[in-house]
């Protein structure tokens, strides 16, 4: 490389009496940016170009991160020319180790010990030092003071030299993250424990881990007007539908945000109905989750900042699909799910069906067992649909309160919660005894649901039932239920029915839904998912030992 | 903005319809009676007595639970059912309701005076199950469900376990309101119907709690507690009752209507040197009526697969010869059973009980109007056949028999 250089033999001398002489002219301009940076920030800077004087330069960026005390900035010159040079930084998320040895280092020591010190030309400086004396991977040339601003806050060391227009962005970024450690909101017993962190780029290292083709594409939309990591849209070329994909791009191209906290950001404004109770998108912070989706042709938003990923497009059985399901030999997995659509169903109707039967349909129940609902009910003070609204609030009550607290406290709650409310409640004859089971086992069963937006969805749900079973009885739990069938069949996810596979129909497909069968015959991704390629598992793979005799 | 204008007013809308229900037709568990046996009874002047045996709730694990009893009878009169029905409300604390009522009684006296106008009644309130069990006491229904509770927790408890219990001996017969609903309204003049007969023996208590210190605290007032027990049945013609039948005619009714469920079927040996006991397991019972020589012929031929239950008659169980006879002697008695059914039905009540009618009308449309108004006439003058086909399957656990000298 250095050869390339040999052709300069008159070395430029670079000095402070050239800047002097180039300034006064340059004054007013700077003068006028300055201003205009006062005036409205970093929004100034968009076209406004590195200018070959660096000490303007430097006022600049002064300007720009004007009292941001995290701001380092180091000035230097190279080599026996003195050529003015300076490097700025966030402290704090850049790795000082690597910019000493991989940036000052071979800036200030060892180009000396190069024979073609001497022979380079200012100008060409930064080309050369990107060329061979930065022993850093990622490099950018930047020309404009938008960019400089943009990779000092995305951790990035930015090298301007006097009399170039190219500065380069180094890349030294050492965010402060927390390891991967286990997933703490979807537990399994067996299969992988890793889960997403809060850094953008070890997640998707995770997910590179697992699917290691050059088909799975991370696409980097920004959309966050202080974020510049923003969003990563991964997907598997072939598999995902580029219709989706469009939508997906579109949808999260429109936003307009000032800063994207979390993923749930994201899940808000580019979701099909914003007034529906259920979640159009799963939500994981499992890798092997994401990854699987991924397989299925489905595509995973990664969200920086953020330990869960979105995934799109989601269906209503995905809610009730466990990552270990896959895990598991078929037939106890196919028996947890047919046990988890029960208590969905459970969750969502166990008060409202015991309040309509005790008041409406005492004929639906066999005598024995209404007779002892009867003496349980015989001194209790409020309506069925009273009583029951009632310990749902106390319970959610306690399940907030234990939520929040800290966990030694939380444990407190739930003692004091179960204690007082189970037992003197009912020996008060506030409630009845078989009030507290329903509500406990309806809660219990809220928890046997996988994802925990869908669990959130059944216990929102559960309120209105109540009331429409307390005035209506059974008649207006089918209403309800009828209202919430209308909905959930017009509800789409990027252009999926909710319902699918149900409805509408796709037989095929139910291979995987309140059944699994075993892996081997799950040939086929998910049709309503519209893979590109559909195939996914070759013929004839149930396994054959051979045969002894 | 228009789409908060839409969510108002639909959360408006909500609001007005859960409201304007006012929680119509609500009937909170803790308000109600459950009424679960109801008797009915003629006095004498004329008037029905109506007499409900309801379940209060009471709350359970509480002190004053003990000294209170859960079962409460209440009895009102009036000029008909309803009226009956309607003035017990004047004792009643809690809103009576029906829909658990599983069985109702109807005293002998009121059966007989016919039993249209309750059925009428008991049709046409939504609150009556078509599935309730008819039963006919030997007494008054007030009486009747006077009975204490001997080990269930009241007496329509009782009664249904006395139902359930037909099923291993057959020897009584429980008709549901809605077989008595088809035979009233049966096209034959003089179709009948069987119903369990309900009775309560005081003579001897034939159940005891088997607990020493309950058996010494019983004084002997308690001792002499009687029973109820559910034995043989009332037929009743059209809407009246005409009259019992006793245990084993009963079984005669069920062989020939194949309603008949396992039961005992006892050949006595000749000097009474011993006995042969089968329990049939499955039979199956086929009809066919004809008409030779202008005179109508039923044909029933039973089919019998059976376990030896007792065999001290001293045969030879391997032999072929021996099975043979042993099961054309029980067959004899199966019909025997069958022929003392249809001669009460024939001679005394004059009631078709099995439906012959029925079976003619279905063979012989044409015919059948003709004499469906001289039935009655034709039903006790009609020649029953019967083909008892016994087939004695399995011995028990042992094969032969356990005297010494016959091996």
């Amino acid at each position: 490389m250095a050869k390339r250089y040999r052709g300069f033999k008159i070395p430029v001398k670079v000095g402070d009496e050239d800047n002097k002489r180039k300034n006064p002219p340059d004054n007013s301009k700077l003068n006028r940016i300055i201003e205009e940076v006062e005036k409205s920030g970093e929004e100034a800077l968009e076209d406004i170009e590195i200018s070959t004087d660096i000490e303007e330069n430097f006022q600049i960026i002064q300007k720009v991160f004007k009292d941001c005390s995290d701001l380092v900035v180091r000035r230097f010159t190279i080599g026996e020319q003195s050529v003015k040079c300076l490097t700025i930084f966030i402290d704090g998320i850049v790795d000082k180790m690597r910019f000493t040895s991989n940036v000052l280092q071979p800036l200030m020591l060892y180009i000396r010990m190069t024979p073609q010190e001497k022979e380079f030309k200012k100008e060409d400086l930064i080309k050369s030092l990107e060329y061979s004396s930065i022993t850093l991977g990622e490099l950018t040339e930047i020309y404009k003071f938008k960019d400089v601003a943009k990779h000092t806050l995305m951790a990035n060391c930015i090298l301007i030299i006097d009399g170039n227009t190219t500065a380069l962005a180094i890349s030294t970024a050492q965010w402060q993250a927390r390891g991967i450690s286990e997933s703490t909101t979807e537990n399994v017993a067996k299969g992988p424990k890793e889960a997403f962190i809060e850094n953008i780029r070890a997640n998707t290292a995770l997910l590179r881990k697992k699917i290691q083709s050059s088909n799975l594409k991370m696409e980097v939309l920004n959309v966050g007007r202080f974020n510049h990591n923003g969003i990563i849209i991964a997907y598997i070329k072939g598999i995902a539908d580029e219709g989706i994909l469009n939508e997906v791009r579109r949808r999260i191209k429109r936003i307009d945000i000032d800063v994207v906290i979390e993923s749930s950001y994201i899940e808000q404004l580019i979701e099909d109905d914003s007034f529906s109770p259920f979640p159009q998108m799963d939500v994981t912070e499992r890798p092997d989750t994401a990854a699987a989706a991924l397989a299925e042709g489905r595509i995973v938003i990664l969200v920086d900042n953020s330990p869960f990923v979105l995934i799109v497009p989601t269906v209503f059985a995905n809610l009730l699909t466990s990552a270990e399901d896959y895990y598991e030999r078929f037939f106890y997995i196919t028996l947890l799910r047919i046990l988890r659509y029960i208590s969905f169903g459970v969750a969502l109707l166990g008060p409202s069906i015991y309040v309509a039967i005790t008041t409406f349909h005492q004929e639906m129940v066999p005598t024995s067992l209404l007779v002892t609902f009867a003496n349980a009910r015989a001194d209790i003070p409020f309506p069925a649909a009273i009583e029951a609204l009632l310990m749902e609030f106390t319970f959610e009550i306690l399940k907030e309160a234990g939520l929040r607290l800290p966990k030694a406290i939380g444990q407190a709650v739930s003692i004091v919660g179960a204690l007082v409310i189970g037992e003197a409640a009912v020996q008060a004859g506030i409630v009845s005894q078989i009030m507290v089971i329903v509500v406990a086992l309806t809660g219990i069963a809220s928890f046997t649901i996988p994802k925990f937006n869908a669990a959130v969805t059944v216990r929102f749900l559960r309120f209105p039932f109540v009331l429409l079973a307390g005035t209506l009885g059974i008649f207006g739990i089918i209403m309800g239920i009828l209202f919430l069938l209308i909905h959930m069949a017009s509800l789409r996810s990027f252009g999926v029915p909710y319902l699918s596979p149900f409805t509408p129909m796709t037989l095929a497909d139910w291979k995987d839904t309140f059944i699994r069968l075993p892996i081997w015959l799950l040939r086929k991704r998910p049709s309503f998912v519209k893979p590109t390629n559909i195939n996914r598992i070759k013929k004839g793979l149930r396994p054959k030992p051979p045969k002894h005799h | 903005m228009d789409f908060m204008r839409r969510i108002i007013s639909l959360v408006l809308t909500i609001i007005l319809l859960v409201s304007s229900t006012g929680c119509w037709g609500k009937r909170e568990l803790n308000e109600i009676s459950i009424v679960s046996a109801t008797g009915i009874d003629v006095e004498n002047d004329g008037s029905i007595r109506m007499t409900v045996l309801a379940v209060t709730p009471i709350s359970s694990g509480k002190e004053i639970a003990a000294n209170r009893s859960s079962t409460w009878i209440g009895t009102a009169t009036g000029t008909n059912i309803t009226e009956a029905g309607k003035n017990l409300r004047s004792i009643a604390t809690k809103r009576l309701a029906w829909f658990h009522n599983s069985v109702i009684i109807i005293s002998e006296k009121a059966a007989r005076r016919g039993i249209k106008e309750f059925l009428d009644y008991f049709v046409r309130n939504r609150e009556f199950r078509l599935e309730n069990y008819v039963l006919i006491a030997d007494r008054s229904a007030l009486e009747t469900l006077q009975i204490p509770a001997d080990i269930e927790k009241n007496l329509p408890a009782e009664i249904n376990g006395l139902i359930d219990n037909i099923d291993e001996w057959s020897k009584s017969y429980v008709s549901k309101l809605k077989d008595l609903l088809v035979n009233v309204s049966s096209s034959n003049c003089c179709s009948g119907i069987v119903t369990g007969k309900f009775g309560y023996t005081e003579s001897e208590r034939n159940t005891f709690s088997t607990a020493r210190e309950l058996y010494k605290r019983m004084t002997e007032d308690d001792k002499r507690l009687g029973i109820a027990y559910l034995e043989g049945s009332a037929v009743i013609r059209g809407d009246k009752m005409t009259g019992w039948m006793s245990g084993n005619e009963t079984r005669g009714y069920m062989w020939i209507t194949d309603k008949v469920k396992p039961g005992s079927i006892v050949v006595k040996g000749n000097e009474s040197e011993g006995s042969l006991v089968m329990e049939n397991m499955r039979n199956e019972t086929n009809i066919d009526v004809d008409m030779i020589n202008n005179r109508f012929i039923a044909t029933i031929k039973v089919k019998v697969l059976g376990t030896l239950m007792e065999e001290t008659l001293k045969v030879d169980l391997n032999s072929g010869e021996v099975m043979e006879r042993l099961e054309n002697a029980i067959s004899g008695v199966i019909v025997g059973e069958m022929q003392a059914a249809v001669n009460k039905a024939q001679k005394d009540f004059k009631t078709d009980i099995f439906d012959f009618g029925g079976y003619v009308e279905r063979k012989y449309p044409k015919l059948w109007k003709k004499v469906k108004d001289d039935w009655s006439r034709l039903f006790s003058e009609m020649e029953v056949k019967f083909e008892v086909d016994t087939t004695i399957r399995r011995s028990g656990k042992i094969t032969s028999t356990v005297y010494s000298d016959i091996r």
